[in-house]
């Protein structure tokens, strides 16, 4: 078996506040293979975002520590390169899609010109080779007139366009990862599932791994080939995605997916008249299950 | 396009406010003009006499009618004191006050701007706690102190800068000696609104590299100083440019200060002695002037700030 393209062994991380030390991530372990695609599911403060984030080595602030562990991505480990290896190493290998598709983009440049600076960084193009290559990655993603798009600012773009400017940026250089935090959250319904089929596709034509994380089972299921669930900073639960989603183990995973709303009902449930069904409450599943 | 239309009315209708108001003001002022044209032991029948040539004794309404056209003919009154047109007197002071404008805003900007981004960079760092420190300090200095400060250090205790007058750029000092006089009266009116604009500045750019879009340019792996310098700014600019609108209106009140502490000869020094002998049409050309100057400044901080945002570019095409 070959080694993962990305390896996440024992990693811990603080957060040093005012209202003293936050563990983030405990002793956390997860691999993307090669071409792999991995789902880190968990709530809002569970620290998959912190995971994805310390990958990146973008964990920014200055109370922000990493205490233990490694982050191997192709054998090297992330954690002992200086800043400029990294900055050579994002974008180039490593992508981030990020979480608001509506903000992430700058609002003062044109999506052309922050394609190019990128390409132009990382690939010492000259600047209509670059601009060439801008206009490929929009067409990857299935932006409708790319051509034109180059030309516009992002406010003038609708939200799943926006996105798709977001996957086109962080797959300019064809890097062998990306990391998609929340890559739906923002968006409606309809352009979700465009998105995530998007994200499927170019797994699959170009062979790029993906990290997804999300608070949401359906991304997992659509996209997903393996699974790791956090909660509260450490890893509960992993495995392929099929085995988590109908056999979950541990008693949290279970309330998870037994809080995701169907759009099918039981006969037991059906036999509730309409006007009494509600959503059970996730703590109250989390209370029935952990006991 | 309407927008733009609109924008340029409402600047026509404060600048006829602010002639109002100018006007308004001086009749408030205690004191005859009469009076401070023919001295103290004038007769009755002479203060009628120069009151009827002054159109004094007109209704107010008529006498701010006649101001205003005036205004509009370039004709700003003559003075009460030294027997000159207001515009023949105060052009030449007005260019010099807009040279020590001019360079004060350029201290302020070529200090102040990068001063900020580098706080904010270093946020709570002690680069940062330093200079926002003395930048707060210097925001609650009294200029006139400020100046004599510079003054009796720089000037008389250490000798290094003249610390009056000034040569204009075409008499023999040439150029070298106008920046030689220049520099204290610069610096000193520069400071209160250089350390609002760097305090400013920070919290702006705090806002701005907070922004998920400096994440992902991080996340592309672009360089800190791309990251700060071309994006960064790029985003600050508009509120930045805002603000150092508002600032230049403090400058132009500060001005007059600095100038009478270092005997510049600008509008404020003229202003100066102006008010004190009570020479009514030059105070008020000199106090619109100032207005004038303000107003046009803010208007072209707005279109600096639609050229520089391209979602407000929109807004004014649409």
């Amino acid at each position: 078996m070959t080694a993962p393209l990305l390896d996440v062994q024992d990693l811990s991380v603080e957060f040093h506040t005012d209202g003293g030390v936050v563990h983030a991530v405990s002793h956390a372990d997860m691999s993307v293979p090669e071409s792999g695609i991995l789902g880190l599911v968990g709530e809002s403060g569970s620290g998959k975002s912190v995971t994805s984030l310390a990958v990146l080595g973008l964990l920014g602030t200055r109370r922000a520590r990493i205490t233990s562990g490694r982050i191997l991505f192709r054998g090297e480990d992330l954690l002992q390169k200086s800043p400029a290896e990294l900055r050579a190493l994002r974008g180039r290998h490593i992508g981030l899609v990020s979480q608001n598709a509506l903000s992430a983009l700058d609002p003062s440049f044109t999506i052309g010109a922050q394609l190019v600076e990128v390409l132009r960084r990382h690939q010492r193009l000259d600047r209509r080779t670059a601009r060439a290559r801008a206009l490929e990655s929009l067409q990857l993603v299935a932006l409708p007139d790319a051509e034109r798009r180059l030309r516009a600012y992002p406010h003038e773009l609708s939200g799943g366009q926006r996105q798709r400017v977001v996957i086109a940026l962080a797959l300019a250089c064809r890097p062998e990862l990306l990391l998609a935090d929340e890559p739906t959250t923002a968006l409606d319904a309809t352009v979700q599932k465009q998105i995530l089929d998007l994200l499927l596709s170019l797994n699959a034509e170009l062979g790029t791994a993906i990290l997804v994380v999300t608070h949401d089972f359906g991304v997992v299921s659509h996209l997903c080939r393996t699974v790791t669930v956090m909660r509260r900073g450490r890893v509960l639960e992993a495995g392929t995605t099929e085995r988590v989603l109908t056999a979950p183990e541990h008693p949290y995973t279970q309330a998870l997916v037994k809080a995701v709303p169907r759009l099918r009902l039981g006969a037991d449930e059906r036999a509730v008249p309409r006007q009494q069904r509600r959503l059970p409450e996730f703590t109250e599943v989390l209370t029935a299950v952990e006991g | 396009m309407i927008a733009v239309l609109r924008r340029l009315g409402s600047t026509v209708l404060v600048l006829l406010g602010v002639s109002l108001i100018v006007f308004l003001l001086l009749q408030l002022v205690p004191g005859d003009p009469a009076r401070a044209v023919l001295g103290a032991g004038a007769t009755q029948e002479s203060l009628a006499a120069v009151r009827a040539q002054l159109g004094l004794d007109k209704p107010l309404a008529v006498q701010f009618l006649d101001y205003l056209g005036g205004l509009l003919r370039g004709d700003f009154g003559r003075s009460l004191t030294v027997n000159q047109d207001v515009s023949q007197l105060l052009l030449p002071r007005l260019e010099n006050t807009l040279v020590l404008t001019g360079a004060a805003l350029l201290v302020c900007l070529v200090v102040g701007i990068p001063l900020g981004i580098l706080a904010a960079r270093h946020q709570y760092g002690l680069f940062d706690r330093i200079s926002m420190f003395v930048a707060l300090a210097g925001a609650c200095v009294p200029v006139y102190w400020f100046g004599l400060v510079l003054v009796g250090v720089l000037g008389l205790s250490l000798d290094l800068l003249p610390t009056s007058g000034m040569y204009n750029s075409r008499n023999p000092g040439g150029f070298e000696d106008l920046l030689a006089h220049l520099v204290l009266p610069a610096f000193t009116a520069a400071l209160v609104p250089l350390a609002v604009i760097a305090r400013m500045s920070r919290s702006v750019f705090v806002d701005v590299l907070q922004q998920d879009y400096i994440r992902t340019l991080r996340a592309s792996g672009l360089s800190e100083a791309s990251i700060l310098w071309r994006h960064g700014l790029r985003n600050a600019l508009p509120p930045i440019v805002n603000i150092v609108g508002l600032q230049v209106g403090y400058l132009l009140g500060g001005v007059i200060f600095v100038e009478v502490v270092f005997g510049w000869p600008g509008l404020g020094q003229q202003l100066y002695t102006s008010i004190t002998q009570r020479d009514l049409p030059v105070v008020q050309a000199g106090v619109l002037f100032v207005a004038v100057a303000f107003v046009l400044v803010n208007l072209l901080a707005d279109a600096a700030v639609g050229v520089l945002d391209p979602r407000s570019r929109r807004a004014v095409r649409a």
